[in-house]
């Protein structure tokens, strides 16, 4: 959502984003572009350009996400948003119902409009900062590289109370207590940790139950899950805590190996904090907006200058 | 005017599940009553008639309501649930049926043989206790699986030992006495017993599958021959009554 927020869209709009591996792109347009999260680095025909700062992408140049040495996502905006089939309301690819375009060498993304070509001076300079606008009451948005830089130690990740913390007993508090370590067989149904889990010392049939993502679940087998987008039902299981939605742009983050740290939050502060990032992003959006607006006031004069 | 005892008998306990969802199970009435409320809340909220509350999914005795964090807070959320509860209307669609083909045992249902086994009955005469009834679907597993009540069987079915990484769209599962139809591949812990060659899912219009909660379907055992006939046609081809 910041880098939509950085290049002036609606937080929602389609973007890209790149996984572990190195996402080059050649403009065929004039574009301003933000790049957000785990990159290594950002470079404009092989100069570098800024993380988490808008910047123009004239026809011609290449645009390379370096590689992440540490953490896992990158997000690529595009002033105007890129187009993007949509089904159910989201444009985001699903793997398990086969909906969603993985891109791949030589394909081609349009973008939605033709963006005035831009040549600002203000342009590769830190105008819009995400944090700026922290003293509205938020902390400093995050830009992926806060969780990044934490991915080689712990990672801290806040919880919610879940609905059945109760038939844990005692044992919940294992929650709190030590690491869990991320394992590879994570996915977009969950992402599963092992260490020492809580166990349910209240027993019943419970019937299941659809759950939020976040929602995490202890099967008994030493691990843990923390149910994510594409989850199914509970399968009869309790649930002794919710990951936060912040919560879960952290663990966006993690790899196979990283240590995880549970952190007990209560979901009034969860939503306050959730609110004053949303406020953050706004006031981001329309500080873009506005600047991209003046520049295209002037956008033929200026088009000289270089 | 709402009668105290029509208040009552919609009554849900709500609880907090994360910052942006509730899960209200409903606790007076009887099974088929809990089941018929939560689905009658989940599809109003799902129709969008409530701002703030964006999405639910109800399953037996329980909805979990998605809402607005920006707008909303968890107090005033399960006083518009609760809102949306004493107010229910009667379902406003038919259920519908479905005639589903499914190839039973072999390859599309490798586990056909040991539930058998397990059950005490020729494999023949269980596919005859999967195909003999119509089955309501109660709700959704994951990824549009419908999920089914029955099959009627002397006992109840084990899940697999070692769950498949992977069983194709298309598949009959069933556990415990339950049974599922994956609209989807999709992982699977559950007996593989069959497959229907029909295209459940589709990307498309503003469902993933054709069926909703409180549709039947009616399992028709076929042959090798008329699975690859009929391979990829769409389920909603397959539909018995129109309404």
């Amino acid at each position: 959502m910041l880098a939509n927020a950085l290049v002036g869209n609606r937080l929602d709009a389609p973007m890209l984003e790149t996984s572990l591996t190195e996402l080059r792109l050649r403009a065929t347009g004039n574009l301003v572009v933000s790049v957000t999260g785990a990159a290594s680095g950002v470079y404009v025909d092989d100069l570098p350009a800024t993380l988490a700062q808008p910047f123009s992408l004239r026809a011609g140049q290449t645009l390379r996400v370096g590689a992440p040495a540490k953490g896992l996502r990158s997000y690529v905006a595009v002033h105007g948003s890129i187009e993007a089939a949509s089904f159910l309301g989201s444009v985001a690819p699903d793997p398990f119902i086969g909906f969603g375009r993985q891109l791949q060498e030589g394909d081609v993304v349009h973008t939605h409009d033709a963006t005035t070509p831009l040549e600002h001076p203000q342009f590769g300079t830190a105008v819009i900062r995400p944090w700026a606008v922290a003293a509205h009451g938020g902390r400093p948005l995050s830009t992926g590289a806060s969780v990044v830089a934490a991915a080689d130690h712990h990672v801290v990740v806040d919880v919610t109370p879940g609905p059945d913390s109760a038939m844990f007993g005692t044992t919940r508090r294992r929650l709190f207590e030590d690491d869990y370590v991320v394992t590879p067989n994570s996915n977009a149904m969950g992402i599963r940790m092992s260490g020492a889990t809580p166990v349910r010392t209240k027993q019943g049939e419970i019937l299941s139950t659809g759950v939020p993502p976040g929602a995490v679940e202890v099967p008994g087998n030493g691990e843990l899950i923390v149910l994510h987008r594409a989850r199914g039902i509970t399968a009869g299981y309790a649930i002794p805590a919710v990951v936060t939605t912040q919560g879960l742009d952290v663990l966006a983050q993690v790899r196979p190996g990283a240590r995880v740290r549970f952190r007990a939050v209560e979901s009034d502060e969860a939503i306050k904090s959730l609110r004053a990032e949303r406020q953050a992003l706004e006031a981001t959006t329309m500080r873009a907006v506005a600047i991209l607006a003046g520049h295209s006031v002037n956008a033929s004069a200026a088009s000289g200058w270089a | 005017m709402t009668a105290p005892e029509h208040r009552r008998s919609n009554r849900l306990d709500v609880v907090e599940f994360g910052d942006s969802y509730l899960r209200a199970r409903a606790v007076d009435g009887s099974d088929e009553d809990r089941w018929q409320r939560v689905h009658a809340v989940a599809d109003r909220i799902n129709a969008r008639e409530f701002a703030g509350l964006e999405s639910a999914i109800a399953t037996y005795d329980t909805v979990v309501v998605q809402f607005d964090p920006f707008n909303l807070d968890h107090e005033n959320a399960t006083a518009l649930l609760h809102g949306v509860a004493s107010d229910l209307r009667p379902v406003d669609h038919e259920s519908r049926e479905f005639m589903v083909p499914v190839l039973y045992g072999g390859e599309a249902g490798p586990d056909l043989d040991d539930v058998a086994r397990a059950q005490g009955l020729p494999p023949d005469k269980l596919v005859a206790r999967l195909t003999s009834v119509s089955r309501v679907i109660r709700c959704f597993s994951h990824h549009g699986a419908a999920m089914l009540d029955g099959p009627d069987l002397p006992r109840n079915v084990p899940r697999r030992h070692d769950p498949r990484v992977s069983v194709p769209a298309g598949s009959v599962t069933i556990a415990g006495r339950q049974s599922l139809l994956h609209a989807c591949a999709s992982p699977s812990g559950w007996q593989l017993v069959g497959r229907t060659p029909l295209q459940v899912a589709r990307l498309e219009g503003n469902s993933l599958t054709p069926y909703r909660a409180g549709d039947v379907l009616t399992y028709r055992s076929i042959d090798e021959h008329e699975f690859r006939n009929l391979h990829g046609t769409r389920l909603e081809d397959f539909l018995v009554n129109v309404p």
